[in-house]
């Protein structure tokens, strides 16, 4: 008896002294196994009402061996050599284009792509070579104004956007990642996986084991718009863990009516309202990565200098031109006119700002399209190399005289106050760019209107609807100045159209800094001063980031996302009035449907107590009236379809990967190994009288 | 149950009940049937109930066979075109598949 304690003790000494000599520690396999990269921004898909877009893994993720193509001579090695398929492509931005991505998709040998973005210290990167944009040469044709007259023709042969590649619009049966890497630390993909082990050698296939990696971005949706909608309604009926499929694309519109006005007082009068818009979304094929610089931002910021210049002679407007100006910002126009179809929608149907409710006291009076006097809306405006704006009108409603006349007098106008710009009117038989004023010129044909641009024809901007659409393109010391030139000019115009005869006061000047800041915040570091301050120091967002200005999806309250949230309080404060009320007082005032109460400005930091604003700014739903509309027909074109699908995770981890010969060795040894056991373990059953022979004193015990 | 410690009558009743009871559109009931009686209709040594429980079993076999037929055949036409159904193709499935047509 004592023998065998003592065998066992020595057994468990032995047993220990083997972990601790084997580095014991709670890792887990998969990690020794797998590293994990993070950094990365993923392609994704979207639906509209007859087809799918983006890209998606396989559900459990797709693996392939990691292969860099910097050079044609890699591109051949991989398609004609590359044995060791499927591969994973690292691409440099600079080939991230459509001929690569086709060749690649065609050639079934690729698992998915990594688009490898090495920056320097400093996080920048000079972004490749223009023009490069993934929208269409024509974008949002299919439901904008001409879609099916005369004119669409126009853009097939002078086309707005030549540098598109429609990349945006392509399927892809696999994923791909944009991944930031820094050139400072070793590069983990490139050094430390693809040099190390995969860099074929004079053409000479790298030898096992190779690096690996696993790219996981599965998409739930499938097919189109209706048949992911309808699953996820049969799903929410049946499934034990319902969810949806996909969700519309959305967020909000936000506006300004620089005058409160109350429904007590009247509806307002026909042709009585300016209205001037921008757009404050773009899009990309990457998920964040949408900073849309000079597709929505330098409209944008000119915007609201404008809201800062009107709200200083806002009381000048008296009413017997105009009664109102409106300053609209449109959500989701990168995907057919997701916002102004929404807004033209809502008003042909009395629904806007908010239907009218007799319960309700104070609430504007409704504004139809039969209320616009002018439309004015601002495009991409960064100046290149000029001071030129353009100004762009639409044909189809200038063949009537009333509103061709009213057109010329609003041309005439903006050029009367043009100050060191030079506006130059583009043919009035040039149909309209894309823009958000074809959705309301779509539904009323009356509605003299011009957009406001920096292109005459093809758009200057060289990265429409791109990731690489950022302050590095646009940025020059005439930028805030431009846009400040463009914001007195807009100002100026309406200040005579409200008082016909009498010119802007030289003292309202627009407000550089302001710009300043507003780009900066946008388009450099969302860690600003100024959201902070907006937000009374509660910004949480991560210095140096930048906010991706993409629609995206109508889960809750889109008036409190992000980007959303800092816009309203930011048009919030430049057109609202500071009140002497206490934080208290002002979160406890009669919030309606007129006026909203902000209280900003309070910021540790900087030690400042904060101010009340209380503001006229609003928003409205900036969904497609297609996902309101009954029965709708997603084939029509009529209005936006899109959807983005859902998923459940992007991952992104490298690891080695054996040959399958040494798998396969392995798996066999396994099986092996069992079935030994099992003969073993059967043999010492039938034969334990042999080994272990009935012993006496294990009786006594 | 073990049927073994019935009398032969009563496994008579009871082969006759599942038998008719799988008319209910329960081909399980007659599969149950067919190999739980399978040893008392061909393996035992004879006895009088015996040719009816025969019957009822190679019947209950063949309905079960015809039924796992129709169910096979059913399950090959709805997965190779559930997708091309489209609309009825989702709203006969029980759990959707996500990311596929």
């Amino acid at each position: 008896m004592a023998g065998i304690l003592n065998v066992k003790k020595v057994c468990w000494l032995l047993f220990s002294a083997l972990f601790l000599a084997t580095d014991l520690n709670g890792e887990r396999i998969t990690e020794k196994i797998y590293q994990r990269i993070d950094d990365g921004f993923s392609c994704f898909r979207r639906l509209n009402g007859t087809h799918q877009i983006g890209c998606s893994s396989s559900q459990s993720g797709n693996v392939g061996v990691v292969h860099y193509v910097g050079t044609k001579m890699d591109f051949d090695w991989l398609l004609e050599v590359g044995p060791d398929a499927p591969y994973v492509v690292l691409l440099p931005p600079d080939l991230f284009r459509r001929e690569n991505l086709m060749t690649l998709k065609n050639s079934g040998k690729v698992a998915g792509i990594v688009v490898l973005n090495q920056t320097d210290t400093t996080f920048h990167n000079p972004s490749p070579a223009p023009p490069y944009s993934n929208d269409l040469t024509c974008p949002n044709k299919i439901t904008g104004l001409y879609r099916n007259d005369a004119f669409s023709s126009y853009c097939d042969s002078n086309p707005w956007n030549p540098a598109g590649d429609a990349i945006l619009f392509e399927d892809f049966q696999f994923p791909i990642f944009f991944i930031n890497e820094t050139k400072l630390n070793q590069s983990v993909l490139l050094d430390d996986c693809y040099l190390k082990f995969n860099r074929p050698i004079e053409g000479t296939p790298p030898s096992y084991p190779l690096c690996a990696i696993e790219l996981k971005a599965f998409m739930w949706a499938a097919v189109d718009t209706p048949t992911c909608l309808r699953r996820g309604r049969l799903n929410m009926l049946l499934n034990p863990q319902p969810s949806e499929y996909c969700d519309p694309l959305g967020n909000v519109n936000i506006f300004v009516p620089v005058l409160a006005a109350n429904k007590s007082s009247g509806p307002i009068r026909n042709h009585s309202v300016i209205f001037v818009s921008a757009r404050m979304d773009s899009a990309s094929i990457f998920d964040g990565l949408s900073v849309g610089a000079d597709t929505a931002i330098t409209g944008m910021a000119t915007l609201i200098a404008i809201a800062d210049m009107i709200n200083k002679f806002k009381f000048n407007i008296t009413g017997q031109e105009i009664e109102n100006v409106f300053l609209v910002l449109f959500n989701g126009e990168a995907f057919d006119y997701i916002g102004s179809s929404r807004m033209a929608y809502d008003m042909t149907l009395g629904k806007f700002p908010k239907p009218l409710k007799d319960e309700i006291p104070s609430q504007s009076p409704l504004i139809g399209l039969e209320h616009v006097k002018y439309w004015i809306e601002l495009g991409s405006l960064a100046p290149h190399g000029d001071n030129k704006i353009y100004l762009h009108t639409d044909p189809k409603s200038r063949n009537d005289s009333r509103v061709n006349s009213n057109v010329m007098d609003l041309i005439n106008v903006l050029i009367k106050n043009k100050g060191n710009l030079t506006a130059e009117p583009v043919s009035a038989s040039i149909p309209l760019p894309p823009a958000s004023l074809q959705s309301f010129l779509k539904k009323d044909l009356s509605i003299p209107g011009l957009l406001i641009s920096n292109h005459k024809g093809a758009f200057t901007n060289q990265f429409y609807n791109n990731e690489w659409d950022t302050i590095q393109t646009i940025s020059s010391s005439k930028l805030s100045k431009h846009l400040a030139e463009v914001a007195h000019t807009v100002s100026a115009a309406i200040y005579e159209l409200a008082n016909p005869g009498d010119t802007m006061p030289p003292n309202i000047v627009a407000n550089v800094t302001l710009l300043e800041s507003t780009l900066e915040c946008y388009l450099v570091n969302a860690n600003c001063s100024l959201f902070s301050w907006l937000l009374n120091g509660r910004n949480n967002i991560a210095t140096g980031s930048i906010l991706p200005t993409y629609v995206g999806v109508t889960h809750g309250d889109g008036a409190y996302k992000a980007l959303s949230l800092r816009t309203r309080h930011l048009l919030a404060m430049v057109s609202g009035d500071p009140l002497d009320i206490n934080k208290t007082a002002c979160i406890n005032s009669d919030h309606n449907e007129i006026y909203h109460y902000y209280w900003m400005g309070e910021y540790e930091s900087n030690n400042s107590s904060g101010t009340c604003y209380r503001s006229t700014v609003k928003t409205s739903h900036a969904v497609s009236p297609a996902f309101e509309i009954e029965d709708y027909d997603w084939a029509s074109g009529e209005y936006s379809s899109w959807t983005e699908s859902r998923w459940e995770t992007f991952s992104v981890r490298i690891f080695l990967k054996a040959s399958s010969l040494q798998a396969v060795s392995i798996f066999v040894f396994g099986v092996v190994v069992l079935l030994l056991s099992f003969a073993v373990t059967y043999w010492v059953e039938t034969n334990s009288a042999l080994l272990f022979p009935p012993s006496p004193e294990a009786v006594a015990c | 149950m073990d049927i073994e410690r019935l009398k032969n009558d009563a496994k008579l009743v009871l082969c006759r009940k599942y038998y008719y009871a799988g008319f209910a559109f329960l081909p399980f009931l007659w599969t149950i049937n067919a190999v739980w009686f399978f040893r008392e209709a061909f393996h035992k040594p004879e006895f009088d109930e015996q040719p009816q429980i025969k019957q009822y079993v190679v019947r209950s076999g063949i309905g079960a066979f015809l039924w796992m037929m129709i169910f096979i055949g059913w399950t090959c036409v709805f997965q190779s075109n559930r997708a091309a159904w489209g609309e009825l193709g989702d709203q006969l499935s029980f759990v959707i598949p996500r990311g596929i047509p």
